[in-house]
Order: C-alpha cells, then structure tokens, then sequence
C-alpha cells in the first residue's frame, strides 16, 4: 500500500477529523499560506511526526478559539445581567445588545447557554429558540422558568450540546 | 440580599424615602406576575412559551394589561389612594408601553417584584423614572377573605 493511502488508512481508524486527512494542504494555518504536502518525500515516521505537530497546533488554535468565545460570552452575559436586572419586558431584554450578540455567537454558544441556564435559569429561551429552531417547553410550562430550563438541558443532554 | 445603593442608582427617588427589601433576588417571576400574586412564574404578553400571559391578547399596551387584569377580577380605577377592603394595582407606563405593575397591600403600602431582581415594600411615586416612566392607571378588586 503506497505511505499515503496507508497513513489515511490509520487516520481512518483513529477516527481522526476529516480535514486531518488532507493530504494536500495541512498548513491552512500558517500566516494564510497552503503548503502542498509532500506526502511522497517523506519516511512514514516523518510523516507521522509532521501529522502529529499539525493535529496538536490544529488542537491548541481550537482550544484557544474556545477560551476566547467562553470568555466573550461571559462578558456578555454580564453586562447583559446587569442592565436587564430591573426589567420585566422579555422584549426588551431580548433586544439589548449584548443578548444580540451571543445569538449571533450561533451553534457555539449554546453549550455555553446551557451551562448557565443549569447553573442560574434565566431568560435565554427566546436565544436558545432562536439559534437551534426547537423548542422542547410544553405549553402549560410557559413562564416557568425552572421547567422551561430542565426542558432546555433535557434536550441539550439528548443532542449531545452539553 | 442586594445592596440598596444599586437599587438606589436605578431607582434614584427610593432616595430619601421608607422602603423595605423583602426577599432575595429571583428570575423565577416578573413584577406583572407579583402584582398578580404570583411568586413561581413569569408573566409578559409575549406569544410564546418564554412566559405566561392570562389572555390570548400579546400586545404591549396599556389595554392588553387592563384586559388581563380584568380577566383577574380588577376594574379601573381613578386613583391609588387605599379603601379598606380592596386591593389595587399601579401600572407604571413609559412612551406607552407598560413597563412594571405594583400591587398595594392591605396597609396601604406597595409592594414590587423589581424584573429578576427583589421585592420591596415601597411608596408607589418612588419607582418612577428613567426605568418604568411613570404610574398611568390603576385597578382594583376587593380583597379575598384569605388576603385579609
């Protein structure tokens, strides 16, 4: 089997993410730049060490997009806490900017909301509604922030968000 | 327990008057559903299940909330001064918008959930400002013989 279907083959298996098995531009990361591979030139251990020097900088760059979202969420649910405080208007609280701006976060901000909906239930259903386009609260369940939450986390545990 | 001195920024005429803390801070209910007497829900004519509302009518207005506190047994109202044996309910109003309610109690006193933070036993003018606008119209029911 030629180095590069056989590295593929073991990528395969390791269930390894489908961009790790491009073979021809491994550097997506690198100042913009794409470098061609040479999967051809290089020994099988070479190959491995390179791949495994991609996926780890390819896993940090991750990581640390991660550390900024959660740290931009929080600093927006905070200011958004502390403005909507004295508020009974969903409407208003769900037009405040900061509450804008993490349904604009999208798909990555709904584990987050999760989280803060099990750690302190508030208004983050219209966000939750919003981003995924579900809605698991029972009718008679309107208003109830506690069921309305255990719906929402219920669900998230079901599809994997949390 | 909040600080007062909070409270007192957002609410700046609770300077310099009696006013009373009188529970923690909750997200489980909203000022409309304190005045309803409600401590577990949270009430806002908005159509979906993000919060309760007694009427199949979801506008913010004026109307919307005398028709639901009708629905509740309260009348209009001409003013919020206190008669023995009723219960009365302040609508405050900003650029005709409801924006908060306030339930009076049976010493004449008012009580308001203040959105998601605490209740306070207050007087009804000292709400008013930048956050709620101004108390606009009251309501009133008689009081039920559990509430006296």
């Amino acid at each position: 089997m030629p180095l590069k279907n056989e590295i593929l083959a073991d990528l395969s298996k390791m269930n390894c993410p489908p961009w790790s098995r491009d073979t021809t531009d491994y550097d997506h990361a690198d100042n913009g730049k794409r470098i061609a591979f040479p999967m051809q030139d290089l020994s099988k251990d070479q190959a491995w060490a390179y791949l495994k020097k991609v996926l780890i900088r390819n896993n940090n760059i991750k990581k640390s997009e991660n550390i900024e979202i959660e740290k931009l969420f929080s600093d927006l649910v905070e200011t958004w806490r502390n403005d909507t405080a004295f508020l009974s208007s969903i409407t208003d609280m769900v037009l405040h900017e900061s509450y804008q701006r993490i349904i604009g976060l999208g798909q990555r901000a709904i584990p987050l909301i999760l989280k803060e909906l099990q750690h302190e239930p508030d208004q983050w259903f219209w966000a939750l509604r919003a981003i995924t386009g579900e809605n698991p609260v029972k009718e008679e369940d309107a208003g109830n922030i506690k069921a309305m939450a255990e719906a929402w986390i219920h669900l998230g545990k079901s599809k994997g968000w949390l | 327990m909040i600080n007062k001195v909070i409270l007192e920024t957002k609410f700046p005429k609770l300077r310099n008057t009696s006013y009373d803390v009188t529970s923690p801070r909750s997200e489980e209910y909203n000022c409309i559903a304190w005045a309803a007497g409600i401590d577990n829900q949270f009430w806002w004519p908005i159509k979906s299940t993000d919060a309760f509302w007694p009427i199949p009518l979801y506008e913010e207005t004026i109307e919307c909330f005398i028709k639901a506190f009708n629905q509740l047994g309260y009348i209009i109202c001409d003013d919020p001064k206190h008669e023995p044996g009723c219960e009365k309910v302040a609508i405050y109003v900003k650029e005709n918008k409801p924006k908060h309610m306030a339930r009076q109690l049976t010493n004449g006193k008012w009580t308001s959930k203040c959105g998601k933070s605490v209740d306070i036993v207050h007087i009804l003018d000292s709400l008013e400002g930048e956050i709620y606008g101004k108390v606009e119209m009251f309501m009133k029911r008689p009081f039920s013989k559990k509430q006296q």
